[in-house]
């Protein structure tokens, strides 16, 4: 018994330490300087603290902060719309019951049965053709408009589980269908809700593809490309400016995670019991 | 408060027909009990009172006014739900409280109206904690209390006390009983249960299928089924029924047992010419009691009959007995000796049978 569990816990030992390797030697070549990275062994520990040197040049040369900000915006602004629209939408669903609500549903859904790079090429025409090409405006639509389907699932999913009888009991207490939304779906949503902010915020702050083909001008791109364009088109990376710069965009993803760990475990038990 | 007329009231779910024309005055201050088995449309109907069921045909009047096409909320009721319905993200202030906020209540008021009913509840202590914290009990009393500051013409409550344990139930059920009279309300209260509508109602109203079977007073509705499945669902244990036919003499006869008939039983014998046919008897257990306890008995008022099982209940004993393949319930005192296996002669209390027809199941008068 005792050996069995030894040789569990030596095998878990084991996976963390080669999944933490990477992160390990990705921070400690931000902390090196260019030199030492160089001159030095992977795993040696740097000879000079030059993590802030590096963040500076990071922001001097490749101004990753501007870009910082648009991401910002596109996570807040895509994933807020997505919330409230697809909240709205699963409320409707499957509350208020207007015809056709199941195949509306499916509709909307369908979103994330197909690959998103089908939606490229189109979605480039036609931004281009009625002028959102290149606008925040244009990425912060298509941000919300990529993360209402698997919004809506979520919520749709858990307006099920809420009991008829207190939909009843509101609107005998003088709930009109926007109060009840309001004063008695919205306030129980919090589990779901830190699931699909975590979720769909990350998505979008992780996003290189879509922030690559629709947009061109540094005001502009989200901060992926900026991180990708560090590498340079000959290769000529500077690695601990790089790996400086990939600890920086990962800090606003590890903050939501640390902000919502409590409602995101809530939320998916709850979706785990839904499915 | 108000009464609530039903006029002709029916509700139709594609083709079946869950409440079938339904005529019903539910007076001012009233407690009124609909009972009947699962799917006869008790909760139908009170759905349709409290307008969260539209109504295919017929009319719903509260107070004089027709409310047909008036929202829940314009209504004037409240309603108590047999899972409570609280909204678990409110404390139980709020969520008595909720209905008055909506309504542009004045805060004052609010406080002091929460605070009356819970007072009057007995969940002034409870009043921060949200619904998750509480006991079914409680919760119950929570939903009650939400209905009672509302302060509305009429209450409707759902089987409000299924949920709740055998002995909570006890309790709650005088609690709400005590309520009716306190508030001096009209009480609109759907059960399955019929103890529950026997002990709380002023007024029974027994459903099958959509219809109403009979409506009366507890006692009365107990003492004069107007049909079996009445006489049957009424009372626990449930009444025995067994056919018999009606001899030449005026007595009621089957293969175990000949019974002399009284005059009372002889008059409805022979104003329904029921001479020569084969009638249903039916007795109340209560009615049946071991012979040897019983002076004035004798073999024209005694059934004789295997004993199948007694169950000791301690105030009485359950004997269950084998009459011509049907098992009869008989309440007997507890010093009675009947075991499983003896040869029981049960005495008669032949005043307060009843005689069904075997056909149409209706109560011969």
């Amino acid at each position: 018994m005792v050996l069995k569990k030894s040789i569990l816990y030596i095998i878990i030992i084991i996976l963390i330490l080669i999944w933490l390797l990477p992160i390990w030697t990705s921070f400690l070549a931000a902390f090196k300087s260019p030199e030492d990275f160089i001159n030095q062994k992977f795993y040696e520990l740097p000879s000079e603290f030059s993590l802030i040197e590096n963040f500076k040049n990071v922001f001097s040369i490749y101004k990753l902060h501007r870009h910082f900000l648009n991401s910002i915006i596109y996570a807040v602004a895509g994933g807020t719309i997505a919330i409230i629209a697809a909240s709205l939408a699963g409320f409707s669903i499957i509350r208020l019951k207007p015809k056709f609500n199941f195949p509306l549903f499916l509709i909307i859904y369908s979103g994330t049965l197909f690959p998103f790079q089908i939606f490229l090429i189109p979605l480039y025409k036609m931004f281009n053709t009625i002028g959102l090409y290149d606008t925040r405006i244009g990425m912060i639509l298509f941000y919300s408009a990529i993360c209402i389907p698997f919004s809506l699932f979520v919520y749709r999913g858990f307006y099920t589980t809420i009991p008829r009888e207190i939909e009843e009991a509101a609107r005998l207490d003088g709930c009109n269908s926007f109060k009840l939304y309001l004063h008695i779906f919205v306030p129980q949503s919090i589990a779901p809700t830190a699931v699909i902010a975590l979720f769909q915020m990350t998505w979008i702050w992780n996003d290189l593809l879509f922030g690559m083909i629709l947009t061109r001008s540094r005001s502009t791109r989200p901060i992926m490309i900026a991180l990708a364009s560090m590498s340079g088109p000959s290769g000529g990376t500077i690695i601990p400016y790089a790996m400086a710069g990939a600890i920086f965009t990962s800090i606003p993803t590890i903050l939501l995670f640390i902000l919502l760990r409590k409602y995101f475990i809530q939320g998916m038990v709850l979706q785990i019991s839904n499915e | 408060m108000a009464r609530v007329d039903l006029k002709n009231l029916t509700k139709k779910f594609e083709d079946v027909i869950a409440v079938n024309n339904m005529n019903e005055v539910i007076e001012d201050k009233q407690f009124v009990v609909l009972v009947g088995p699962s799917g006869c449309g008790k909760t139908t109907t009170l759905r349709m009172i409290a307008g969260l069921e539209e109504v295919t045909g017929g009319e719903i009047y509260i107070g004089d006014r027709l409310v047909n096409d008036v929202p829940p909320k314009d209504r004037d009721i409240a309603m108590v739900f047999q899972n409570y319905a609280l909204y678990p993200h409110m404390d139980v202030y709020n969520n008595m409280a909720f209905g008055l906020k909506l309504r542009k209540t004045p805060k004052a008021d609010i406080v002091k109206r929460v605070n009356n009913a819970a007072r009057i509840l007995k969940i002034e202590e409870l009043l921060k904690r949200k619904p998750k914290q509480l006991s079914g009990g409680q919760r119950q009393r929570v939903a009650l209390g939400r209905a009672i500051v509302r302060d509305p013409k009429v209450f409707l409550m759902d089987e409000p006390l299924s949920n709740l344990d055998a002995k909570l139930r006890v309790q709650m059920r005088t609690e709400i009983a005590k309520l009716h009279q306190r508030l001096d309300a009209t009480i609109i209260y759907v059960t399955h249960d019929q103890t529950e509508a026997m002990t709380m109602a002023s007024k029974i109203v027994i459903m099958k299928d959509g219809l109403v079977q009979q409506t009366g007073a507890p006692q009365e509705v107990y003492d004069h089924p107007n049909n079996i499945f009445v006489a049957g669902f009424i009372g626990s244990p449930a009444m025995n029924f067994v056919d018999v036919t009606v001899t030449d003499r005026i007595t009621l006869k089957n293969k175990q047992f000949e019974l002399e008939t009284p005059s009372k039983i002889k008059e409805i014998i022979k104003n329904n010419d029921l001479v020569g046919k084969e009638v249903v008897v039916g007795i109340r257990p209560e009615d049946l009691e071991d012979s040897q306890f019983v002076p004035e008995a004798k073999d024209t008022n005694i059934i004789t009959a295997n004993v199948e099982v007694t169950e000791p209940m301690g105030a009485e004993i359950y004997v269950y007995v084998d009459i011509d393949g049907v098992l009869m319930t008989a309440r007997v005192i507890p010093k009675s000796k009947l075991k499983s296996g003896d040869v029981a002669k049960l005495f008669v209390d032949i005043e307060t049978i009843h005689l069904f027809d075997k056909k149409t199941e209706k109560a011969y008068i």
